[in-house]
């Protein structure tokens, strides 16, 4: 490359407590270029793109814009030194209009200190036609679909003139069509000579649209690239490509038995799933394997009765059933623990035997009456149990640490008798050793005759835990493996595929 | 050192009941006549119709939700119980009481039935519907009396209002059974602790087994009977069925719930901060009435005070 770098990263490392989240990051963007970041879940493509827009300040190593070095405080800084992002969250306001939404905080006036409408209107129009897109600047965020909102994205940053646009998993919710739509504008900003900076899970349009690639693993640079280097093949070994470690405790496959506990038949919800089926046996750990986006989250809820389901069959414990909601699910002997730990597994301001004590409260009661003696004991015989660290069963959850305050929603379902446990990213945001321990309370669950079905985005964990994973894409299911011989490349060649 | 820090901690925890004790010693001092016990039985009577609309307010606001409509409920089933009991001129205290705690629970539990359902089925903002509710009933009162009040009660009928037991107000020893049935409701049994979850959480409560609609819709009715039977209990004291009674009385609620320290966001609170809301609000009109001080003065004394208590029981650190 002839040119000089827009971006110029050198030596950036960045640790949040407990975690190294990158190591020694090297790289360059350059003008008129498409740069693919790749990696999984918690390679650091979050928190690199986090330290280029100003989101957060890099530990040690220098950033520099257009050849001098700079640090910005905040994300304001770094869109006035021409850095914008275009989050995977839409971020537009939905009842201002386009132009509004697009000159958001730096409205054109009038010398009376009015708003300049129609100024505004015809520039944003004038924006949204050099991109190419038939939007009006005048319609409404609310009637305009999905990939329309993100052109207005994009529409604001040309507005900002910015030399540099990331796009964080810009297509995860866009159809083929609309992809098109966006890879065409796309095209467009590459001849202004703007830098694109795009994060994607799907190979195909990394090969698609990029120029080069760089791929980031455990917080450290692997290989930056040409496209033509590297194949597709290449570019997920190099992602997941890593050695396995003894912290898992993957159950005895003996502890299988033959009946079926759970199974699933043609599960449809419009627009969100297909025909998604499946079985989990007694004694097994089931993994869901997929990218974000996938339905898996969507799957488990309406199994458990959280969300409805157009269509299929759900049989639990050999009787055909359709819960309508938790209550129901709970009934027959499911747990669900879900993603969102604290928005929604925990009740954060209460204490850990309130919290342990939620799902099951009613059924130790006395005809309603609270069995006080019964909920302090059996909160304070699962703190022994699962060894949660906890100053008392009187603490608040929001006191404890990730993994103690996962241990407190295991307890509820274990005194809750469940038989069947979903979990959903059991293990997001908990340091290494409360994993371990969280795995093997899996593993002692399930050899205890109960059975899991484990949603996880870690492939390591998928990998290291499960009996069988199902690996789903785009809502339905793209295979299941028997976790023998099986490597994490397989999960992704799976897992990227695009149904449909 | 150590010392410091546990009455730092204590100040910290019990902001409230310590300003309430303040409150109290300071009008026993400087006020003439505030201590006596007949003054201090008065301050229990000048709270109950407030404390019996407060504690129905109180399982609302501990579900994240609020009730406008409590005022015009009120005044709504002091009119129909004035009018039953005079169908009856020849009434003693037992049909009295009958009537009084009768339409309570049926004009009560309708509106708030009424509330509950737009609420936790139809999903209108809690604000709106009972402000909808708040309308219709007080609509319903002027309607159903022609804007007049109702008046030739029987005289056994004033017993819940004006009656004492000893030396205590019938009335007070129903807000202190009121008061102590709602605690126990609230802390002792699976109800009350659902109601504290879901005011906490609704998407927890919900993945936990509980039926969330359930115990929204609840709250309104408990809400509604309570306050039907404040508009009853003050047609009784004021021996009229009015229909302007009540009206602002969701304010005061509020503010006794708020004062206590009930978070209203839901979730956080109970009946012990909403008695303690009761009591500082109730004390200070009573002393400032004792001092000579103006009604329209009071008012003003109080806006300041609760906005004071609140602003200084949220901006403590943590």
């Amino acid at each position: 490359m002839g040119k000089e770098p827009i971006i110029k990263l050198s030596g950036i490392n960045k640790s949040f407590p407990g975690v190294k989240a990158l190591s020694d990051i090297s790289v360059e963007f350059y003008p008129g270029e498409v740069h693919a970041l790749l990696g999984e879940n918690g390679a650091g493509k979050s928190t690199l793109i986090k330290i280029i827009a100003g989101v957060y300040q890099a530990d040690t190593g220098s950033l520099e814009v257009n050849g001098k070095q700079v640090s910005f405080k905040n994300p304001r800084e770094g869109i006035a030194n021409g850095i914008s992002v275009i989050h995977q969250e839409l971020s537009v306001i939905p009842d201002l209009t386009v132009a509004e939404n697009i000159f958001l905080g730096r409205e054109p006036k009038l010398s009376s200190g009015l708003l300049d409408r129609k100024k505004m209107n015809t520039e944003a129009q004038k924006i949204l036609d050099s991109l190419g897109v038939h939007i009006k600047a005048k319609s409404v965020i609310r009637d305009l679909n999905n990939a329309d909102k993100q052109m207005v994205e994009i529409a604001r940053a040309v507005s900002q003139d910015s030399s540099v646009v990331i796009m964080d998993e810009p297509t995860s919710s866009l159809s083929q069509h609309e992809v098109d739509a966006l890879f065409t504008v796309i095209h467009k900003l590459k001849k202004n000579n703007v830098s694109i900076i795009y994060i994607s899970h799907r190979l195909k349009e990394i090969t698609t649209v990029c120029d080069r690639i760089t791929i980031l693993r455990d917080g450290t640079l692997i290989k930056t690239a040409p496209l033509s280097e590297v194949s597709e093949d290449d570019m997920i070994t190099l992602m997941v490509g890593r050695q396995m470690t003894q912290f898992y405790y993957r159950p005895d496959s003996d502890s299988i038995k033959d009946n079926v506990v759970l199974k699933v038949e043609n599960l449809t919800r419009e627009g969100v799933f297909k025909n998604v089926s499946f079985e989990l046996h007694q004694g097994e750990i089931l993994g869901v394997a997929g990218l974000i986006g996938a339905g898996r989250t969507e799957v488990m809820r309406a199994v458990f009765g959280v969300d409805e389901y157009n269509s299929g069959k759900v049989t639990v414990f050999g009787k055909e059933v359709h819960f309508h909601s938790p209550r129901q699910a709970i009934r027959a002997g499911i747990g669900l623990i879900p993603e969102d730990r604290r928005g929604q597994g925990l009740l954060l301001a209460k204490s850990v035997k309130q919290n342990t004590s939620l799902a099951s409260i009613y059924e130790n009661s006395n005809h309603g009456v609270i069995d006080e003696k019964w909920e302090t004991n059996v909160a304070k015989e699962y703190i022994k149990i699962l060894h949660t660290k906890t100053p008392s069963e009187m603490a608040l959850v929001q006191n404890l640490s990730g993994g103690n305050q996962q241990k407190v929603v295991i307890a509820k379902w274990l005194v809750a008798k469940s038989k069947i446990l979903i979990m959903d990213e059991p293990t997001r945001g908990i340091d290494v050793n409360a994993k371990a321990e969280i795995y093997l309370l899996m593993k002692n669950f399930v050899e205890s005759g109960g059975s899991i079905i484990m949603v996880s985005s870690e492939m390591p964990e998928v990998l290291g835990v499960s009996n069988r994973i199902m690996v789903m894409s785009e809502g339905r299911v793209s295979g299941f493996l028997d976790n023998k011989e099986i490597t994490e490349k397989d999960i992704m060649r799976l897992a990227s595929i695009n149904a449909g | 050192m150590k010392e410091q820090l546990t009455i730092k901690r204590i100040v910290h925890d019990y902001t409230m009941p310590l300003f309430l004790l303040c409150l109290f010693i300071v009008s026993v001092i400087f006020v003439p006549r505030f201590g006596e016990v007949e003054n201090l039985i008065n301050v229990l009577m000048q709270i109950t119709i407030n404390a019996l609309i407060a504690t129905g307010m109180t399982f609302v606001i501990l579900t994240g939700g609020i009730d406008l409509s409590v005022g015009s409920v009120a005044a709504l089933t002091g009119i129909i119980a004035s009018t039953m009991i005079n169908t009856m001129p020849n009434s003693g205290i037992p049909m009295s009481i009958l009537v009084i705690f009768g339409t309570s629970i049926v004009i009560g539990g309708i509106c708030g039935a009424f509330n509950a359902f737009n609420v936790s089925q139809l999903k209108v903002p809690p604000f709106v519907a009972t402000l909808a509710m708040m309308s219709i009933a007080r609509g319903l009162a002027y309607v159903f009396t022609n804007a007049k009040p109702v008046f030739g009660m029987p005289e056994a009928y004033s017993w819940i209002g004006l009656g004492y037991i000893g030396m205590i107000p019938v009335m007070v020893i129903i807000m202190i059974i009121i008061l102590g049935i709602a605690y126990l409701v609230l802390n002792r049994t699976c109800f009350g602790r659902y109601v504290f979850a879901v005011g906490s959480s609704e998407d927890v409560s919900q993945l936990s087994g509980i039926n969330v609609k359930k115990i929204k819709a609840w709250v309104y009715i408990i809400c509604g009977i309570l306050s039907a039977l404040a508009g009853a209990v003050l047609s009784s004291r004021l021996q009229a069925g009015q229909p302007a009674a009540a009206n602002g009385y969701e304010l005061n609620a509020i503010a006794a719930v708020a004062m206590g320290g009930t978070s209203m966001s839901g979730g956080r609170g109970g009946i012990g901060q909403t008695i303690i809301g009761l009591c500082v609000i109730g004390i200070i009109n009573n002393a400032l009435s004792l001092l000579g001080v103006s009604s329209y003065w009071q008012t003003i004394a109080m806006g300041a005070i609760i906005l004071v208590a609140v602003i200084f029981d949220q901006n403590k650190k943590d």
